[in-house]
């Protein structure tokens, strides 16, 4: 996959060696299809952030007892009672100890811009009820079925979006926030401070990220706010490495000196005209950063050391449904997809990014 | 050569034979390996179901209730029920060829009532004063007051029989090298994986048919049925509900449905508030629906309580459940001064009882329909048994999900521990800090009458009052769901939730 992206961007490139490096990136990004499906991937995972209440169907923790493990789709029909265009849906139950009897007898139209449960949006700014689909009906509609709570699939994984979000956004700015100021200082400083940052730098990249994170959410404690931290904290070394890394091949061009020169101290020298032109490695780093992020706050999840029930955190929703593999599959293979989904939208982009920024390109 | 081939004609048939043996091994896989082999050091009930194949009691709970000698022959008890002679077995030996003497078993209960060894379950004997040789083969028990649950108590797991020349010679080690009576004896023990136990040819009672019985301990659920499914374990406990009817579909494979001793309850720190009013903690139970629970969440595979012990225990009476009601729990709620609800933080463990982490998501969501918002709060199970076992003005734990299995079948053991006062954590097990001065004396004259029906009167009047008070969220009595395969004849599943192989026969 990454051989492909160089070879995309390879060509791009030689079609358009010339122009300012923003127009540069620009061209090259477009013309890297993976880039496109990369930022599709993300956009898409946004646009459910965003919009969370209005494009799920249900409130996320409402249960119904009564119809646990729904398979998707359950009482869905194309076509309506009289030969009707459109889906339909019939209501479901279950026995307590497994089949699902559907009454055919009744069935509803699923449709657009529906009345639902009201909902609070923007931090209460905003007060609703309209929901992008629904059925208009006392039945439920369940697209990707329900869980072992009876609670809907769908809804759960659209509002989990938001908390792979915040984990990702809040893990990487603890690691840009303190990885970057401690790696460009000691890599513009060097001596004493280098030495003594980069040992430590080294021990903690000695352990395995996410056994780091293990660790840490074991000293702090159980928990999302913990989990943010943890994973955060497991990424900084790797933000200090990898800025030390550009502000040494930085520092001694010609535009440092003169700045120097010129009578700078050395923190304004640094953050100035050093860290402003190392900044590309770490945008590619922050993409890339940001899947690790969100797998390692999933794998906290799965393990029980992440989000509490019944938050619709995606690792916790895989590790319970996985109880259930055998009975009820699609329990755990739509967040376990969503995971996959959104992983992988956040390498393309660091993948693209990095081939787009390369200066040597 | 002649010789080499016939040498390796007999090994050749030693092979068979060892293969063809090992077919005869009956296979039972648990959640768990056993924590100790020390049978007096036990305290959890997969390492009970393990232990009971190696060491046996004086006295046997029966899977109907009735208790019946098995170590002993028969027992006296003195006019004031303070001396309790007890005639030994004729014939038993331990594993090593010791036989077992009066010497022996006093050797035994004077290690387990050792206040220095600690033993956790020391408390369900420490009436007796002192045990006392009268012959060979005889006993007496001495007691400074009557206590009616004793043969109950003799019926415990822990007060097996232990042969005291091997815990001397083992020391330490005596958890890893047990030397019992009982009709299966250790030969490997892979721990955290698998125990192996061979049959005793020199068993006092009816040698075991088959040649031995091994437990596996798997904690997955999805793997512990898929071995149960694929035939690589005859036996498998705990069946997760929503499985039962794919297991049954199976052409070999049927799940024992056997009612068991635990309760499974919420309760209510009565410390703080504002559990210290009865109101809300009535409008708790009214606020649950534990028929819907029993049905969805567990497959209808429990029992919703109607006292806080569980039919089958002496003592049992049916005082009512808390019928469904969620606007009664609205109107207790608002008289407590609680119109616009109340939050709270609701503890449960998951994955050590039945579907226990989603029994608590609906509780929770219940809880939401009259205006009780809770949080849920997970932690890991020895974390959580540190945490709720905290004492007054510590602990903050508010509400917590927990089981209770009265394995002496005798409502003393269910109730003494969790109902009175003077077992408030850390102490006993009364986490609830409940405090009654009625149940108290209830429960301490209960102790001490001889009468059955007295006593069963005095419990009754016990549960009532308890039920009144609400110092749990009474939920259910468990059921054990095992999945065996239909070769095996003869197991016992019991309600104590040991699953014992003594009188076990594989077909081919």
């Amino acid at each position: 996959m990454t051989d492909a992206t160089t070879d995309a961007t390879a060509g791009a490139a030689n079609a358009a060696p010339a122009g300012k490096p923003p127009a540069r990136w620009r061209k090259r990004l477009r013309r890297n299809p993976l880039a496109a499906l990369g930022f599709g991937i993300i956009g898409f995972f946004l646009i459910n952030v965003a919009f969370a209440p209005f494009l799920a169907p249900y409130d996320p923790a409402a249960q119904e007892l009564r119809t646990t493990y729904l398979p998707p789709g359950t009482g869905v029909s194309l076509g309506g009672p009289d030969g009707e265009f459109g889906l339909w849906v019939s209501p479901a139950t279950r026995s307590p100890i497994g089949g699902v009897s559907v009454d055919e007898g009744e069935a509803y139209p699923v449709q657009w811009f529906v009345r639902g449960e009201r909902y609070e949006w923007l931090g209460g700014t905003i007060t609703s009820d309209l929901k992008l689909f629904g059925v208009d009906g006392p039945v439920r509609f369940h697209l990707l079925g329900t869980d072992e709570q009876g609670r809907d699939v769908l809804s759960r994984l659209i509002h989990g979006a938001w908390i792979s979000l915040f984990i990702g956004l809040i893990s990487v700015s603890i690691g840009v926030g303190v990885g970057v100021p401690l790696g460009a200082i000691s890599g513009f400083l060097g001596g004493a401070f280098d030495i003594i940052v980069q040992r430590v730098v080294d021990v903690m990249l000695a352990f395995p990220g996410i056994l780091l994170a293990i660790v840490l959410v074991a000293t702090f404690g159980t928990g999302l706010a913990n989990v943010m931290i943890a994973v955060g904290i497991a990424s900084i070394p790797v933000y200090a490495r990898l800025v030390r890394g550009s502000v040494l091949s930085v520092k001694s061009r010609e535009y440092v000196e003169a700045a120097r020169a010129m009578g700078k101290g050395a923190m304004p020298t640094l953050f100035r005209h050093v860290v402003p032109n190392a900044l590309a490695p770490i945008i590619v780093q922050s993409s890339l950063q940001m899947a690790i992020a969100i797998l390692f706050a999933a794998g906290l999840g799965f393990l029980g050391l992440g989000a509490r029930p019944p938050q619709p955190e995606w690792g916790l929703m895989l590790a319970r449904g996985r109880e259930y593999l055998a009975v009820a599959p699609h329990v755990a293979t739509f967040p376990g997809l969503a995971i996959v989904l959104v992983v992988l939208g956040f390498n393309l982009v660091g993948d693209a990014l990095r081939d787009a920024l390369d200066p040597r390109g | 050569m002649k010789r080499l081939a016939r040498i390796g004609f007999v090994l050749l048939a030693a092979l068979t034979l060892t293969a063809w043996a090992s077919a005869q091994n009956l296979v039972i896989a648990q959640g768990t390996d056993a924590v100790t082999l020390d049978a007096h050091d036990v305290t959890d009930s997969p390492t009970a179901s393990i232990v009971s194949h190696m060491y046996e009691t004086l006295f046997e709970l029966m899977p109907d209730g009735s208790i019946e000698p098995h170590l002993a022959e028969s027992y006296e008890v003195s006019d004031d029920s303070t001396v309790w002679t007890i005639n030994l077995r004729e014939g038993v030996t331990f594993h090593d060829g010791t036989p077992m003497t009066a010497e022996v078993v006093k050797g035994s209960m004077d290690r387990f009532l050792d206040p220095d060894n600690a033993f956790t379950f020391r408390f369900l004997l420490d009436r007796i004063d002192e045990v006392v040789v009268t012959g060979p083969l005889q006993i007496e028990l001495r007691l400074a007051t009557p206590f009616a649950p004793l043969l109950a108590h003799l019926t415990h797991n822990t007060t097996a029989i232990v042969l005291p020349s091997a815990v001397e010679e083992y020391g330490e080690a005596f958890g890893e090298n047990p030397v019992g009576t009982g009709p299966f004896q250790l030969e490997n023990w892979d721990r955290g994986s698998r125990i192996d136990m061979v049959t005793y040819e020199n068993y006092w009672g009816d040698v075991p048919a088959i040649d031995g019985v091994s437990f596996l301990a798997v904690p997955e659920n999805t793997t512990r049925m898929a071995l149960v499914e694929s035939g690589e374990a005859h036996v498998a406990v705990r069946v997760p509900p929503q499985d039962i009817a794919r297991l049954n579909a199976a052409p070999d494979i049927t799940v024992e449905n056997v009612s068991s001793l635990r309760t499974i309850y919420m309760y209510f720190n009565h410390t703080l508030e504002p559990f210290d009013d009865v109101r809300v903690r009535q409008a708790f139970n009214y606020a649950v629906d534990k028929q819907e629970i029993a049905e969805f969440v567990l497959g209808g595979a429990v029992r919703p309580s109607d006292a806080a012990i569980a039919p089958g225990i002496f003592g049992y009476t049916d005082v009512g459940e808390y019928e469904y009601d969620p606007e009664r729990a609205r109107e207790l709620l608002a008289e407590a001064g609680f119109e616009d609800g109340l939050s709270t933080t609701l503890y449960s463990p998951s994955g050590r009882y039945l579907q226990d982490i989603q029994i608590t998501e609906a509780i929770q969501s219940q809880l939401a329909e009259v205006g009780i918002d809770a949080t849920i709060e997970t932690l890991e199970w020895s974390a959580y048994l540190d945490k709720t076992r905290e004492p007054a003005g510590e602990n903050d734990v508010p509400v917590a999900l927990l089981g209770w299995g009265t394995v002496t079948g005798d409502a003393d053991y269910g109730l003494y521990a969790l109902f009175h006062t003077s077992q408030h954590v850390p102490d006993g097990s009364n986490r609830a800090f409940y405090s009654n001065p009625v149940v108290d004396d209830l429960l301490d004259e209960a102790r001490v009458t001889p009468d059955p029906s007295v006593r069963e009167s005095l419990y009754a009047d016990a549960l009532q009052i308890v039920r009144d008070d609400a110092p749990w969220l009474f939920l259910h009595s468990e059921t054990q769901l095992v999945a065996v395969n239909d070769a095996v004849e003869g197991l016992v599943i019991h309600p104590t939730e040991r699953v014992l192989a003594w009188n076990v026969t594989v077909s081919e």
